[in-house]
């Protein structure tokens, strides 16, 4: 199962001039002193955010040493309360800095009688009860404790999460830092591999709520204004078929979408929630056949329930202060400063760059619109519904998705390309159903006419549509929102093709691959309990309806800065939210998101009462 | 007798390999022993070894190459490997200027616990790599001059100069150091080798 969770919600620029609050961080101190009066060394917090969001793409991080020179160096700072540039030092030489902390800890950051208990659930045969006792034992850690382990295994996912791109794959890490996490095992290589297990297990499963703590994982996410994708192991759904088997805390993993790149724009607050989708139309393909089983036996809250994703428009900073959230008193304090900061910024930026962006995507629109209605878009776009439901096969897949062009493209794209996306995440959750239903629903609402309306691109991107009004059946018959200007079209013949289960293209992989790494890019996703079963059709038309553009926009932008595109893409939402806000019935759901879907279900259906 | 003959060897030498995480030292070892290289990165932990057998100049070498961590944490465990070693290759990797500069840690580490006899050889690993270089060729010639270690930069990747490194290497472990005494534990042996040159003065190992 899935859930995301999204956090961070501070100007990047503004944390880190107050990372330079004078605090000192004690090297040689027991942990309990380190972390006296239940506060965070900020130092360390500080070089464990910067490394998260920045420098988990560096090759080796965390196995090479840094300079000798610039660790004592930093280290007698720190040490002294003054405060050290990081960005002056490489990343090598900031996880030596953490190395050498862990190192320096007496007895270790998890104490002995910690590492004792950590060895031990190796012993433990059940994953689940491994999960279990590690969560046993971090929850009786004070909080700050907890905390400081949560950066730290936060961080260290991200890096392998990027194994591909800097070669830390989890066990090359986990070894890496199996010396200074575990200090009763370092003089002895067979104890530090033990070690090493125990830590690549940590690690691996940080994102299960169950064993780390949704709120140690939703620190984490708000501390470093990140997100990272998480996602559940064939493996690890295979094994536990029965829903008995998942321990009552929460079986759900938790998915963070990264967001990251320019953080001054980001804004956001941290959401989690899950969505349910029914699926059980018949199956599209083999490979869709194969993950279609994964939700029924890795037995979530429902079996058959699988999850689905949602792409929420950008959270605003006053939905940032909405949000719960048990740590803020503890967060540093720059952070809870920052959030008021950070949105007058954050307007002001977001706003100036709305026009040229806006432009952009029209004109991107346009070559998609013409792409799609060319005679191989359907081949495509079949390829790109099915693709979908690929993403569980593997974790891998995910793993270069900021990197790879394509991926940035698809995902720094439209709003659209975030129906995709979710609707994709949904299918690497394990909903390979989502993807069959995809086509049935589209099919369906093309032929009664339906529009796809990509509401929450609606008024900041889509605006300029008539020329493409080319079929009367594409005319909207919209009433369910104010704005309706704006639409994107989904012709009934192509989607008759699309729809069809039978046209399976070889290059479907290659395809997924690509949906699936586009998924990743998705800043905002959630997902929306209120509208479980509309989830999967809306998901679903959306994702279909989008496929093609995202492809488009991977192929056509291949060239393209990266940073620039997801940039532009967090701006338009961001705006959009701002123009939408009214809309807004306090729900931290993806207003633009559920108006497709209720537009699509409308059209389905009927009229639908609950949609925004 | 054929069995015999393959078991007998003139000349016995410990290298030990040292220098940085992520310098390349496994995967030289790999790549010299078992012809193998992987582009995936595992640190090793403590240390490990693996075993060649080949014939120079007509005497049969054996070199048992112990593979360290490179890991600051693993120091202690590996500096105990050090004192036997007839050979050791400080590794570091030609587009990580912080691994060369670290190369004075190691040479202060090999002081304190290798023995004088040592021979030691810089190796400058990945030059495949060529535009990443940030060492050149000759910064590296310049620090091994400084403390008259032999020089050489390899490749695990595409196995340039590493035969060369352990063929010279040998050569000049077999003009420093005694070969293997059969007189013991093999009576039955041949006598050894008489063109064999015993510790010619020359570039002593230092």
């Amino acid at each position: 199962m899935f859930r995301n969770v999204f956090g961070g919600c501070v100007s990047d620029r503004s944390a880190r001039a107050d990372a330079f609050r004078s605090f000192k961080l004690k090297f040689g101190v027991p942990i309990n002193s380190a972390l006296k009066h239940g506060l965070l060394p900020a130092p360390l917090v500080d070089i464990l955010v910067y490394i998260a969001k920045e420098g988990v793409a560096t090759a080796d991080v965390f196995r090479r040493p840094g300079n000798p020179n610039d660790i004592r160096r930093i280290v007698k700072r720190l040490s002294e309360g003054k405060q050290v540039i990081y960005t002056n030092y490489s990343f090598y030489t900031l996880a030596s800095v953490v190395k050498k902390f862990l190192l320096k800890t007496p007895g270790g950051v998890l104490t002995e009688d910690g590492e004792e208990v950590l060895l031990h659930v190796l012993t433990l045969g059940h994953r689940m009860d491994q999960c279990q006792a590690v969560n046993t034992f971090i929850e009786s850690l004070p909080v700050a404790h907890q905390q400081l382990l949560a950066l730290l295994f936060g961080t260290w996912f991200r890096i392998v999460t990027y194994a591909e791109i800097n070669f830390m794959s989890v066990e090359a890490l986990s070894r890496s830092v199996a010396g200074s996490m575990f200090h009763t095992c370092a003089e002895d290589p067979a104890k530090v591999e033990k070690a090493s297990r125990i830590l690549q297990l940590l690690i691996d499963n940080f994102g299960v709520a169950a064993m780390f703590g949704r709120q140690n994982i939703q620190f984490f996410a708000e501390t470093t204004h990140t997100g990272i994708h998480i996602r559940e192991f064939i493996r690890y759904q295979y094994q536990y078929p029965s829903e008995d088997t998942i321990p009552p805390v929460s079986p759900d993993l938790i998915e963070m979408t990264r967001m990251e790149g320019d953080s001054d724009r980001e804004a956001c607050g941290m959401y989690s929630d899950e969505g349910g989708v029914g699926g059980d139309s018949p199956e599209l393909s083999p490979l869709a056949g194969l993950r279609r089983s994964l939700p029924q036996s890795d037995g979530g809250n429902n079996g058959d329930v699988s999850q689905l994703t949602i792409n929420t428009s950008t959270l605003s900073a006053p939905e940032v202060s909405l949000m719960p959230s048990p740590e803020v008193s503890k967060r540093p304090k720059s952070l809870e400063d920052n959030l008021n900061e950070m949105k007058t910024y954050y307007q002001s930026r977001s706003l100036s760059r709305f026009n040229s962006v806006k432009r952009k995507q029209l004109e991107r629109l346009r070559q998609r619109s013409d792409w799609f209605l060319s005679p191989t878009a359907a081949a495509a776009r079949n390829n790109g519904s099915n693709g979908a439901a690929t993403c569980t096969l593997g974790r891998h897949f995910h793993h270069h998705h900021h990197h790879h062009p394509y991926s940035n493209k698809n995902g720094g794209g439209k709003n659209g390309g975030g129906c995709g996306g979710s609707n994709g995440c949904g299918g690497s959750g394990g909903c390979g159903g989502s993807s069959k239903n995809s086509g049935n629903s589209v099919t369906k609402a093309s032929s009664e006419g339906t529009v796809l309306e990509a509401y929450s691109d609606a008024d900041s991107v889509f605006t300029d549509h008539s020329s493409r009004s080319e079929s009367p059946a594409s005319e909207p018959v919209w009433t369910h929102s104010l704005k309706t200007q704006s639409r994107d079209i989904i012709h009934s013949d192509t989607l008759a093709e699309v729809a069809s289960p039978h046209i399976l293209q070889p290059s479907q992989r290659h395809r997924s691959n690509r949906h699936q790494q586009h998924q990743h890019h998705h800043q905002r996703q959630m997902s929306d309990p209120g509208s479980m079963d509309a989830v999967g059709d809306q998901g679903e038309g959306g994702g279909s309806g989008r496929t093609p553009r995202e492809i488009e926009q991977g192929e056509e932008a291949d060239g393209e800065d990266e940073e620039e595109e997801e940039e532009e893409y967090r701006r338009k939402r961001n705006t959009e939210e701002e123009e939408d806000e009214e809309q807004r019935v306090g729900q931290a759901t993806d207003e633009s998101e559920t108006e497709v879907q209720c537009y699509m279900l409308e059209h389905q259906y009927g009229p639908m009462e609950d949609c925004s | 007798m054929p069995r015999y003959e393959e078991d007998r060897i003139d000349y016995l030498f410990k290298l030990v390999i040292v220098g940085d995480s992520g310098v390349g030292k496994t995967s030289l070892l790999l790549k010299y022993v078992d012809d193998v290289f992987t582009d995936t990165f595992i640190s090793t932990i403590g240390v490990d070894f693996k075993i060649r057998t080949f014939d120079m100049d007509g005497k049969k070498v054996k070199l048992q190459i112990w593979d360290t961590a490179g890991q600051d944490r693993f120091k202690n465990i590996v500096s105990t490997f050090y004192r036997n070693a007839h050979g050791i290759l400080l590794v570091y990797d030609v587009t990580d200027v912080t691994s060369f500069q670290n190369i004075q840690q190691w040479l202060k580490e090999i002081d304190k616990y290798a023995g004088q006899k040592a021979k030691q050889v810089l190796v400058g690993n990945k030059c495949d790599l060529a535009p990443r270089r940030q060492v050149s060729l000759e910064e590296g010639r310049a620090l091994a001059a400084t403390t008259s270690m032999m020089h050489i930069e390899t490749s695990a990747k595409t196995s340039a100069n590493l035969e060369a490194l352990f063929s010279d290497l040998t050569r000049d472990l077999m003009a420093n150091f005694e070969p293997v005494n059969y007189g013991l534990s093999k009576p039955d042996l041949t006598p050894l080798p008489p063109s064999h040159k015993v510790a010619t003065g020359g570039r002593c190992g230092c």
